[in-house]
């Protein structure tokens, strides 16, 4: 009964005391919420943490949701709060828990003299890199990428999410893929 | 032929670009787009760059994320209750109380401590006071003191014939002055206050409590009864103006 709704509709049934409004939101949401705390995040734990307070939040605070927005930009927007209050907690516990993976991403691959390298160990070290060269971009680059790639996303619906200008989603995913791009030319790992 | 001259895409095919990369483009500027690509050999190269790096973020998507399942959301019971019980006193009328209450816990406060303030002042105030009175009735016992002295004061006595039979008795300064110049001479009281006996109790007035307290005591220890218009004084005074009255009748009549 409850699928047939718009999303406004639903946050509307929750505020007048349905809870099941609210669980058909999480339902629809919890995916992509969750691919972009992974995205921004790159961790599994902190990424369900984080998506996990978003919904809490958003629960808490249903009567400050304003009938004009969309609660996919609502939800997005407390989720990418979340993720850097999560980075910054996480910075702040061990200076940055990316220098870890900056110093595997400055190493190069070599495979091995004599030995073919398994192709499990190759990918995962690609995806290392991947995933160190997406977390070096700033947080707004990084953020668009994540939700298009991630999240998969159209123009319209990160413009009305973050809400920005689709001109400005579009130079900004520009800017974000060019960036990574140069990161990635700079390691010798072969990109499939 | 391809054109490598084009080195900045920000200006006006990033967008193009984009949207063609993703394939989101509508059909027109898809084919702008594609026109634009036979000619331009840097959005040609770049439109391939950007085809790896999105497969590498894929592949990291599909490596690392797609093997995740869904995080269970839970949300807290105390939350949900806690949004129930808010829900619930959404009424005006508990909206209404709420605030007074909170007005009212502030206004009760607020009077509490303004009834504080006042008690601590009232009783600031009475024991100053208190002390003052306590001052005035010290200075005025030793005034009293030094005015009777334990001589005169086994012989005193106030003058009562005098007050009952002169109704004009008025204490007033201007009829002491007149007093003072009329009728001292008849008084034969006045000839002997100046050196007085100790024993002579016509002398010496006591002066009543409360008189001249910031004065000092010694100067007012004993005044001499010239000095004071007595009540006889104003009896004369009286009797003159009669006298010139009925002489004027006398006057008149003759």
């Amino acid at each position: 009964m409850t699928t047939d709704l718009t999303d406004e509709q639903l946050v509307e049934m929750a505020i007048a005391e349905n809870p099941q409004a609210f669980g058909e939101i999480v339902k629809r949401w919890e995916r992509k919420i969750f691919a972009l705390c992974f995205g921004m995040l790159s961790r599994e734990e902190e990424a369900k943490d984080a998506a996990q307070e978003t919904f809490i939040a958003a629960f808490r605070n249903l009567k400050n949701f304003r009938g004009d927005a969309k609660v996919s930009s609502w939800l997005h927007r407390i989720a990418v709060n979340q993720c850097l209050t999560t980075m910054r907690r996480l910075k702040t516990r061990s200076e940055s828990f990316l220098d870890d993976e900056d110093e595997s991403a400055d190493k190069i691959f070599v495979a091995p003299s004599g030995k073919m390298p398994s192709r499990t160990a190759e990918q995962n070290e690609r995806v290392a890199i991947v995933r160190q060269a997406v977390n070096a971009l700033p947080t707004d680059l990084r953020q668009i990428i994540v939700m298009k790639e991630f999240e998969e996303m159209t123009f319209q619906e990160i413009s009305d999410a973050l809400d920005v200008p689709l001109s400005t989603v579009k130079s900004r995913l520009y800017t974000g893929l060019k960036q990574l791009r140069m990161k990635l030319e700079r390691t010798p790992v072969e990109i499939v | 032929m391809l054109n490598n001259n084009h080195k900045n895409l920000n200006c006006a095919f990033a967008e193009p670009l984009i949207s063609y990369l993703y394939g989101e483009s509508g059909a027109a500027e898809k084919a702008e787009f594609e026109a634009h690509l036979k000619t331009c050999a840097s959005c040609h190269i770049e439109l391939t760059k950007f085809g790896f790096t999105r497969s590498a973020v894929h592949e990291w998507r599909v490596e690392e994320f797609d093997k995740l399942a869904t995080p269970v959301i839970e949300l807290p019971s105390s939350s949900i209750k806690t949004q129930t019980v808010a829900t619930d006193s959404r009424s005006w009328f508990s909206d209404w109380r709420q605030i007074f209450s909170f007005k009212l816990a502030l206004a009760m406060s607020a009077l509490a401590i303004a009834v504080v303030l006042v008690g601590v002042t009232f009783m600031a105030l009475n024991f100053r006071g208190d002390n003052i009175d306590v001052a005035e009735k010290t200075a005025n016992d030793k005034v009293i003191k030094t005015a009777v002295s334990p001589t005169v004061e086994k012989t005193v006595e106030p003058p009562k014939q005098t007050v009952d039979t002169n109704k004009f008795a008025a204490p007033d300064l201007p009829v002491k002055i007149v007093n003072q110049k009329t009728a001292a001479p008849k008084s034969p009281a006045i000839k002997v206050s100046a050196n007085a006996p100790k024993n002579n109790s016509d002398n010496v007035v006591p002066v009543r409590a409360g008189q001249n307290t910031n004065k000092g005591n010694q100067k007012f220890a004993a005044v001499p009864k010239s000095k004071i218009p007595s009540l006889t004084d104003s009896e004369d005074e009286e009797d003159n103006s009669v006298r010139l009255a009925d002489l004027f009748d006398e006057i008149e009549t003759k």
